[in-house]
């Protein structure tokens, strides 16, 4: 093409062609070359709904585990729950202790001397699950009098702990015993209930 | 020699080819507008359908995530609950066995000629860093120098002794008078730790 030959006008289309190509070619890298500052929210709003979809796949996957999750959470409660009335978790914790073991000793024909609580300095700073408490009996018997209350305390309580017997012979009288037994249990059981139940076709 | 006028003027010269320039030149601009509006259009709509498709997202979140949340507020406190049943599972007897069967067997294997004065069994317990242990401790006096010894060959192939100590070591043995002898013997094995 002679640029000469063109007119006047012809001359100007060309050259307006030229800069709308030039125009579209700006518009083009702009938009699509990833350029501009939408392009960037484009992105990261695209990363965020990526994130969002991530998160929704996993929501519905814990939802897909609902029934038995649920089934689990009511298993362990129950089991639980038929434990707790082996703990002296009550507000007057030594008269449950005392009530089980003097209810034993009875059946044993063992007489108590005495029933202590023992605090421990350190017990205070433990973690609540691993706080014990504990009871201290002493008495005076025969030695299978003290095998006899022995057994009744541990199998008429699952979660009894026998921690330390003392025997010492008294030497006057020949068949009986000095006795100090240390009895433990745990000082909670907490039951987590979880957030209540969620329905199951949800 | 030809001479060639050319009366024309350039406004009124006319294109010799098929299609003029103004329409090349019109219809270029004509495609280069139409790209730009529709490459702009498929821009436009991409990024409606992505604000629509998270808006969507969004909303399903908001309806699924109270649920989600307290279903795992549920597994974390079922997680929980099932460590404790273990805990208590293993708190009162742990791995070994019961007292009153420990007494029992203890006074089935302590021979006749022996009289104890002093029976400890139970747990002792260690430091911060110091294990705890399982002890069983008798003492006495025995008729005859290794009657002590006696006892301990029978109390060590006891199976509740030996559950609930481990094996019995003789440490200490002292005439006292004659054939009476005073003894120590104790039994002691590491909490957890598998019977000898």
């Amino acid at each position: 093409m002679n640029w000469s030959a063109l007119t006047k006008k012809q001359q100007y289309m060309a050259i307006g062609t030229v800069l709308i190509a030039v125009v579209q070619i700006f518009v083009l890298f702009y938009f699509l070359g990833g350029g501009s500052s939408s392009d960037k929210d484009a992105e990261s709003s695209k990363l965020e709904l990526e994130q969002l979809q991530n998160k929704l796949h996993d929501a519905q996957l814990v939802i897909g585990k609902t029934k038995k999750i649920n089934t689990t959470l009511d298993e362990t409660i129950a089991k639980l729950e038929e434990l707790s009335v082996y703990t002296p978790t009550v507000s007057d914790r030594y008269a449950w202790a005392y009530e089980y073991i003097s209810l034993r000793a009875a059946k044993a024909g063992v007489e108590l001397d005495s029933l202590e609580e023992i605090f421990y300095a350190g017990d205070v700073e433990k973690d609540p699950v691993e706080q014990v408490y504990e009871i201290s009996l002493s008495t005076q018997c025969g030695y299978n009098q003290l095998v006899e209350l022995l057994w009744r305390i541990e199998s008429g309580n699952p979660l009894v702990r026998i921690k330390t017997v003392d025997i010492t012979t008294l030497s006057d009288i020949s068949d009986q015993h000095r006795v100090r037994v240390a009895l433990q249990w745990p000082a909670t059981l907490r039951i987590e209930r979880g957030s209540g139940a969620v329905a199951e076709n949800e | 020699m030809s001479l060639r006028v050319d009366l024309l003027k350039k406004t009124e010269r006319r294109y010799q080819g098929i299609v003029s320039t103004k329409v090349m030149v019109m219809g270029s601009a004509s495609v280069l507008i139409g790209t730009t509006i529709l490459v702009l259009s498929l821009v436009l709509l991409s990024k409606a359908t992505q604000g629509a498709n998270f808006k969507r997202a969004r909303r399903e979140w908001e309806r699924l995530n109270p649920v989600a949340t307290a279903v795992r507020q549920n597994g974390l406190a079922a997680e929980e609950n099932r460590k404790t049943l273990e805990r208590m599972e293993g708190w009162a007897q742990g791995d070994r066995s019961s007292m009153y069967a420990t007494l029992r067997e203890v006074q089935r294997e302590i021979p006749a000629l022996i009289q104890l004065n002093n029976l400890r069994a139970g747990i002792l317990e260690g430091g911060a860093d110091e294990p705890s242990y399982y002890l069983l401790r008798v003492s006495g006096r025995a008729l005859g120098e290794l009657v002590a010894v006696e006892a301990k060959r029978k109390l060590n192939s006891n199976e509740k002794v030996q559950g609930f100590c481990g094996d019995f070591r003789l440490i200490s043995s002292e005439r006292e008078a004659g054939d009476v002898w005073t003894f120590a013997l104790e039994g002691r094995r590491e909490i957890g730790g598998t019977p000898e």
